[in-house]
């Protein structure tokens, strides 16, 4: 299914009010867990290890993964995204914002990166884009990843699959 | 959407023709339909069981036991009532045969045996029998 169908799908049952406010405390209780456990394994964490960067006993991480729970305070997401170290946005918004974050999720939504991968991705774009004003066409790709290479030689690409979560 | 799961709904083709997993859950399922719809959003893009990053898994969805092995559960308790979606995983297709209450005892309308029967309609004549899941 498109996004732009789930959208609609989406849209279409916002319009019954009981199911539009069900549907902003599902988007929270849910995505809140779903984002923590995700969090928690992108930075390769067990329970405890987040729970000691908190300062709090590892079951409290266990009731906060689950996505019944629903009883979060504004002071438990900023100190989850401090030791996750990456930002939050608690903000009202429209309807029509809510459906397309819901209908655009993606594994990057879900757990992004924190604020050192984040700059590590965005130093490589810039070195490559700073490659790229200089070099020839042919070379400028393999150079921004792989560093200079003699001219002439044959290369033989690795394979690069690379499983998520991985440096960007 | 950058998804690694698709879930299908039910088409009761043969009966009444409705997707049932749809109606369900804008009848007397409605109390659970959020939940539901919300966790099936994230776990169509959480990466396969046994991975990495995997969320399929305790708290998101649960895994039947006896006559229903073989079957997993999204689970919503809402207004004292335990609401439950039943599904098949077959490979990256997620299959939601049908639903129940668990209001002292575990209640709903179809058997194992007729689930099983629906998802193998449901791969043998997609087009006839299923839908991918429709949140509205």
């Amino acid at each position: 299914m498109t996004t732009v169908n789930k959208r609609e799908q989406i849209w279409q049952s916002l319009s019954d009010s009981e199911y539009r406010h069900q549907f902003v405390d599902e988007e929270i209780n849910v995505g809140i867990a779903f984002q923590i456990r995700s969090l928690r394994k992108r930075q390769k964490l067990l329970q405890g290890d987040l729970a000691g960067r908190m300062g709090i006993r590892q079951p409290l991480i266990s009731t906060w993964e689950n996505p019944n729970y629903g009883q979060y305070s504004l002071q438990t997401l900023k100190d989850l995204a401090k030791a996750f170290d990456v930002g939050l946005l608690v903000r009202f918004v429209p309807f029509s914002k809510m459906a397309d974050w819901a209908a655009n999720l993606s594994p990057d939504v879900i757990a992004p990166p924190n604020f050192t991968e984040e700059k590590k991705g965005i130093d490589f774009f810039k070195r490559m884009s700073e490659q790229l004003e200089t070099k020839d066409d042919s070379d400028k790709f393999v150079d921004a990843i792989k560093g200079p290479r003699p001219s002439k030689e044959p290369v033989e690409y690795a394979s690069t699959a690379t499983s998520r979560g991985d440096v960007i | 959407m950058d998804s690694e799961f698709t879930f299908y709904d039910y088409i009761d083709a043969d009966g009444s023709g409705v997707n049932i997993i749809n109606t369900w859950l804008n009848g007397d399922g409605k109390a659970a339909k959020a939940h539901f719809n919300s966790v099936i959003r994230n776990l169509e893009v959480s990466p396969p069981a046994g991975t990495q990053y995997s969320l399929w898994q305790h708290h998101y969805i649960g895994h039947l036991h006896d006559e229903w092995k073989g079957f997993r559960e999204i689970r919503k308790e809402a207004k004292g009532v335990q609401y439950r979606l039943i599904c098949k995983i077959e490979k990256r297709n997620v299959f939601l045969v049908t639903w129940g209450y668990h209001k002292g005892r575990w209640t709903t309308a179809s058997t194992p045996q007729t689930c099983m029967d629906r998802v193998i309609q449901m791969q043998s004549n997609p087009r006839k029998y299923r839908k991918e899941h429709d949140d509205s």
